[in-house]
Order: structure tokens, then sequence, then C-alpha cells
């Protein structure tokens, strides 16, 4: 048990400081900016709590707010936590160091998903928290529902992860027997996220239907998914032997998965490290190119070779693809949406009002697209002890950085295009919204991978033992997605209450369009001004 | 020919390297060498402009590294203490993205991987990934990158750990070769043997501060090199 502590003790220290805020060097703002994104995703998530608790409360089922934050962040849980484990549990560079020690291969295995799992419980707690503070603040609660809520925190993510792990690993398992592995391993994931997603997305019925039987909720998900069952029994009727359950099924669960998944789990990590190498020598062709192509060549190379990366950068773009054809498709379930914010009312034509607002859409995806998905918040930090190679390249760091820029801007164009053609063409968008839309296209992303680089001069992480560490649980990683959340939050928000305000669309495209650029222009000129020495700051 | 000027970096509180000054010359190998920490490796990254230092300056055929880096770095080949590369590149991608990056022209470039790569005998594994590669198949790899674009100065971190004998032997007749031409080679070692018979100067740092620095015949004397280190770090 020493041995496990002294472990966990020695791997969460270096990997939970992600902020690294016990370091001398760290100004104040540096380290206020992630607490006031904390604070600032806290208030927003408490804020919609509250509007549920509004429509919920006067029937007495607001545990139903509650239920949906708990499903919604253990569904969360369980899609990451399958595209993460792939990259978090094999092929680590501290392998040879793990797995010298005197220790159970299990042991590595435990320690390895017990990381996972920290920063999982983490993430759901900036969900979980303001939603139960929320709900503590509107119902008369007693001691037991602190108690069950601490609990339900500590354990919710658990049987995601249990979940997730064994499908992380049997994709590491059949990937490592294609010559091309990390395509295979992008292919495979992709594959059993959006099975997930899909999965998830017919739940949405299911939950409505919740919601209109709530009186039986407590029964229906607790036959679902047990453990969000077991703590909202707690909270309407609190019962020692249920908690009791509750903590045993999950330290259960978590620790089978360890032991069973530790049988395995050396042969497919010893798998996942071979390198194929050519049989045959072949006449090798060097061709000289210019540096600004040499370098997006190498981060090209770079992003296709991590599926994490591909991956989670992938996964916005590809939402918004699938959201441009569905709604050009289907256009009929905007019109409920569009109805909800009272904007469909007045109009008789359904067909009309698609058309009137399909740009300002089109826009809203084309943010979401862009800003939740920044691939250059984790490019220099992927660099890893090879960013001292660059740093000694006789080539100015601005272009270095732009370079990764473009790189990150070239990959989300495709899917930008894709959904923008597949818009533009369905509802026939006249001259001004193409163009508007056109400049948005190329915007955009550009703001997106600006701040991205940005976050991640500002905290790299150089000495990641994987791909994850970096993309999924880096400071720079999570300051950007907030940061984009954000953006996305208030810009969505501004354009919809435009649009009710009867605003012509081409003034807010042109509105929203004009405010990026200028956000842009700002970002480069930062960059510009603090890029040097931020980029030479870095010690990898 | 790299002049060190009354360089000075700190970490924090503690200096690393204390108001360094000596000069590498054209058609010099120069040695330094100091006990692990000594501060070898900071004093290597600032010639580089890796990173930054806070007093003094370094100049690279007259040219400051502070004030224009790119240029000075063009003129410099760097070969890290650890091979780091990009270890999903194949070690032919790696080698052409370097020149790449120094503007090589597309026949010298051709001729020196060609040339490097025979005389360190990895040809036939330059299709391979990096990371499929030994220690120091990975250091023969960095060295290519290094010599490919024919660098006036060549400034290496322990160059000759993890290689073969044959691959030492190599490279000490690739240095011997690239002095000829006037060129300034200068390396951190612990292997003092190689120091002594290679180098022409030598100089020794301990706790950031320069003890000696001059000819290898001046520094030492009739003592060995390894006998005058270890008289010094007592």
């Amino acid at each position: 048990m020493t041995r496990i502590g002294s472990l966990l003790k020695a791997c969460l220290t270096e990997d939970m400081n992600i902020f690294n805020l016990r370091s001398k060097k760290k100004t104040t703002g540096k380290k206020a900016l992630p607490v006031l994104l904390a604070l600032l995703i806290g208030g927003a998530v408490w804020g919609y709590a509250n509007m549920m608790l509004d429509s919920l409360l006067p029937s007495g089922s607001g545990f139903v707010m509650l239920t949906l934050f708990a499903i919604i962040t253990s569904l969360l849980t369980l899609i990451e936590g399958v595209y993460k484990s792939g990259s978090l549990l094999f092929n680590c560079t501290d392998d040879n160091l793990m797995l010298s020690l005197p220790i159970k291969r299990s042991t590595v295995l435990f320690v390895r998903v017990f990381k996972l799992y920290v920063f999982e419980m983490l993430y759901n707690a900036l969900f979980l928290v303001p939603a139960m503070i929320a709900y503590a603040m509107r119902v008369d609660v007693s001691w037991s529902f602190y108690l069950t809520s601490i609990m339900a925190i500590l354990l919710l993510p658990i049987i995601p992860i249990v979940i997730a792990c064994p499908i992380g690993a049997f994709i590491s398992a059949v990937s490592s027997r294609f010559r091309m592995k990390n395509i295979a391993q992008i292919v495979l994931t992709v594959a059993i996220a959006l099975i997930a997603l899909y999965i998830s997305w017919n739940l949405e019925g299911v939950f409505q239907n919740i919601a209109a039987h709530a009186e039986s909720i407590n029964d229906f998900i607790t036959k679902i998914y047990y453990p969000v069952g077991a703590y909202i029994s707690m909270i309407t009727d609190f019962s020692w032997v249920t908690l009791a359950i509750f903590i045993a099924v999950n330290i259960a669960a978590f620790t089978l998965m360890c032991l069973i998944l530790g049988v395995v789990y050396f042969r497919i990590n010893s798998r996942a490290k071979i390198t194929r190498v050519n049989k045959h020598h072949n006449e090798h062709k060097i061709k000289s190119h210019k540096v600004m192509v040499a370098l997006v060549k190498k981060e090209l190379r770079k992003f296709i070779d991590s599926p994490v990366f591909v991956v989670n950068a992938g996964f916005s773009l590809v939402l918004f693809v699938i959201g441009t054809i569905l709604i050009s498709v289907n256009y009929q379930s905007l019109a409920g949406i569009l109805n909800q914010y009272g904007m469909g009312e007045k109009i008789d034509e359904v067909g009309e009002m698609i058309r009137m607002f399909a740009p300002l859409v089109l826009m809203s995806l084309l943010l979401m697209g862009a800003l939740m998905g920044s691939i250059t918040s984790s490019m220099i930090s992927l660099e890893g002890k090879s960013f001292n190679i660059l740093k000694s390249l006789p080539v100015k760091p601005w272009t270095i950085i732009m370079g990764k820029v473009l790189t990150a801007v070239l990959i989300m164009l495709p899917f930008l295009i894709i959904g923008d053609v597949v818009m533009i063409v369905r509802f026939g968008f006249n001259l001004p919204e193409i163009l508007l839309t056109i400049v948005a296209t190329l915007v955009f992303p550009m703001v997106a991978e600006l701040i991205g680089i940005i976050v991640n001069l500002k905290y790299p992480k150089m000495n990641a033992k994987n791909d994850a560490e970096v993309v999924k649980q880096s400071a720079s990683s999570t300051v950007a997605v907030f940061l984009g959340l954000g953006m996305l939050g208030v810009s969505a928000y501004l354009i919809i209450q435009l649009a009710i305000l009867k605003c012509p669309t081409d003034l807010i495209m042109g509105g929203v369009v004009t405010v990026y650029t200028l956000i842009m222009l700002g970002l480069i000129l930062i960059l510009k001004r603090s890029g040097n020495k931020m980029f030479m700051s870095i010690d990898a | 020919m790299i002049e060190i000027q009354n360089v000075t970096k700190k970490y924090g509180d503690k200096k690393a390297l204390k108001n360094i000054s000596f000069e590498v010359g054209n058609g010099e190998i120069f040695a330094f060498i100091g006990h692990n920490g000594a501060g070898k490796t900071t004093l290597i990254k600032s010639i580089m402009g890796i990173h930054d230092f806070d007093e003094g300056d370094i100049l690279i055929n007259g040219k400051s590294i502070k004030k224009e880096p790119v240029a000075c770095k063009k003129e410099m080949a760097y070969v890290p203490d650890n091979p780091e590369l990009y270890e999903n590149m194949k070690a032919i991608n790696f080698i052409n993205f370097i020149c790449d990056m120094y503007e090589t022209p597309q026949d010298k470039r051709e001729k020196n991987i060609k040339k490097y790569a025979k005389e360190f005998e990895i040809e036939e594994n330059l299709g391979d990934v990096i990371s499929s590669f030994s220690h120091g198949m990975k250091q023969k790899v960095a060295l290519i990158a290094a010599l490919s674009h024919d660098p006036k100065v060549l400034v290496m971190d322990e160059p000759f750990v993890g290689l073969d004998p044959k691959a030492v032997f190599d490279m000490k007749e690739i240095m011997r070769k690239m002095i000829k031409d006037g060129k300034t080679i200068f390396f951190s070692t612990h292997i003092l043997d190689v120091a002594e018979k290679l180098c022409t100067r030598v100089a020794i740092i301990k706790k950031g501060e320069l003890v000696k620095v001059g000819s290898m015949r001046t520094v030492k004397g009739d003592k060995s090199l390894e006998k005058i280190f270890l008289e010094l770090e007592k």
C-alpha cells in the first residue's frame, strides 16, 4: 500500500500541477486566468442550473436537473475516456521506469487509470458543483445531501472510466496489428465515439420521457444507469445502506477492471511500442522545400501521427459537418429550435424562416467548429524535448509560430468549407451572405488558433509522458477550451438577441465578422510584440 | 569563430554561469569539460540561442546571438546531448527538414546526406521511423542533420555518447577534416581521453565559473587532462 501511495503521490504531484501554480516564475495574471475562467464557467453552469430549476421546481422534480447533469458528465467521461485511455495507458515515455520497478503490472495500470480518474473527477466537478450549489440554494436540503453529493462527485466518473479503459485497450490492441496503427487507432476511436454519441442522442427522447413522468424518474434511471439512480435515490431518501453499496460497487468495479485488464496490459503495451521498419532499402527522394512549407509539412506529420490529437481536433469539426448536413436535410428541427426563442411565431412559411436565419445558424456553427477544437493549444507542448531543435534553427520564432497556426487552419478549412457549401447550396445564400460566410470561414479558425498558440506559449507543458496529457489534460488546452466556450456563448447569445430584435441578417453577420477580424488583428499584434519573448522563454 | 563575452545566466536566484569569457577561433577543436551540473549545457544552449542569458554577449563570426539570432544560427549546427528528434519522422525526412530550415541547396544536401550516411553506415536505415532507432542511431541522425548543411561552426553537447567505436572514429575524422577547412568546433564531453587527443584548446568549468582555459598543452602541462580535471574538482 505504501508503494502504491508513493507512486500515486509522485505521479499526481507532477500531473495535477497543470497550471504550475507553485512556480515562482508565474505572474499573478498567469495564475489568475485559469481561476477566473473556472469561476466564469462555474457561474455559467450555475445560471443554467437555476434556469432548469425554474421550470422543474413547480412540479417538485428539481432533482431532474441533477440527474441530467450527472448523466451528461458521465457520458462525456465515457466518450473522453475511450480516446484518452489509448494514449494515457499505453506507450508512455515513463514506461521504462514504471515497468522496471518491482511492482505488479496491474499496479502500473492502476496508477495510470487513477490519474485519468482524478482528472475526469476534477473536470466533472466544475460542472457538478455549481449545479449542486444551485440545487442546495433553491431546495431545503439536509446534511445528507452534502454528503451524498460529495460522494457522487468522487464516484460518478468511476463507472464510465471502467467502461472506457477496456474499450481504449481494445482499440490499442486491434490497431497495433495494423501497419499504419495510428490511422487504425484514429478510425476505430472515431467510430466508437460516434456510436456512443449516436446512442446518447437517441437517449434524448428517453430523457424527455423521463422529464414528462418525473414521479417514476428514480426507478427508471436506477434501471438504466445505476450510479446516477443511486445518487438521486439518496438525495430524495437517504440511506446508509444505499451509500455503502454505492461506494462498494464503484470501488469493486475499479479494482476488478484493473485486475482483469492488468492481465493483458503488458502484452498490449509491448505491441503498441513496436515500430515497423522497412524491410527493403529504397532510394530516398531528397527534395527541398521553402521554410514555411517544410514547417507546415512537419506539423501535419506530427498531427497525423497522434491519434488523440486528431480525434480531439476532429471531433468538433466532424460535429460541424454533421450539424450542417442535418440542418440542411431536416430543417424542421431547426424551426423547432427557433420557435423556442420566439422567432417562428410570426412567420408562416417554415422554409422562408429557415432561409432567413440559415446564414446566422451557419455562422454560429462555424464559431463552434473553430473555437471548440483549438489545435494550436497543444502544438508547442507536443514538441516536448525536441523544442530545443526548433529553437536552434535559423528561423525566426514568428515563422515557426505562424507555421503552426497555418497548419491548424489548413486542417480545419476542408471541414468548414464542406459545411459552408452544403448550407449555401441548400438554402441559397445571397451574394453578401456568401462573401461574409467566406470571410468568417477564414477569420474564425485564425482567431481560434491564434488564441490557442498564445495560450500554449503562456502555459507550455514540455515534459508530458504522452500526447493525451498535452491534448486533454494540460493547462493550455483547458484554458483554450474555456476561452472558446466563453466566446462561443457570448457570440451565440448576441446573434440570437439581435435576430430577435429583427436586425438584418447581413448586418449581424457583418458585425460578427468585423468584431472577430478586429480580435484577429489584436491577437496578431500581441504575437508580433510578445511571441518571440514567450517562445524563447520556454525551457524544454 | 565564437566569442563569449562576460556571460552570466541565472535560474531564479542561482547563477548557472558566472561571468564566462573565452574565444574559440577558426580551425580549432575546443573541448568544454566540467562535472555534471557545472553549466556546460547551459552555455551551449546560450551559444545556440536556445535560451537567453542575463549579462554579456556571444558573437558568432562577429555577429551577436542576442541581436542577430537567425544570422548566427545560419552559420552554426547543433547536436544536442540527448537526441530528442522528431520520433515519428523517417530519418531522411528529419534530415531533409533540417536542410529546408537552413535553406541548403538541393545538390549540396544530396551530396552531404549520402556522404555522411555512408560514413556513419546508416544508409539502409534512412527510410525508417526515428522511434525505431537506438540511442546511437539517433545520435548519428542528429550528426548527419547537423553536418549536411556544411556549418561554419559546429556546437555539440556530448556528441560521442551512445556512438559505437567505428562511429566515434569516423566522427573524429570528420572533425579533423572540418578544422582543416578553417571551421570551428566546440563541444562538451566527459570522455577526457578523446578531448586530450583531439582538441587544440580546452576550458574547464566548475559550478558555473571558468576555472581554466587555454591550449591543451598550457592547461594540462605534463599531466593528463584527467588528472588536472580531478585536481580542480577537489
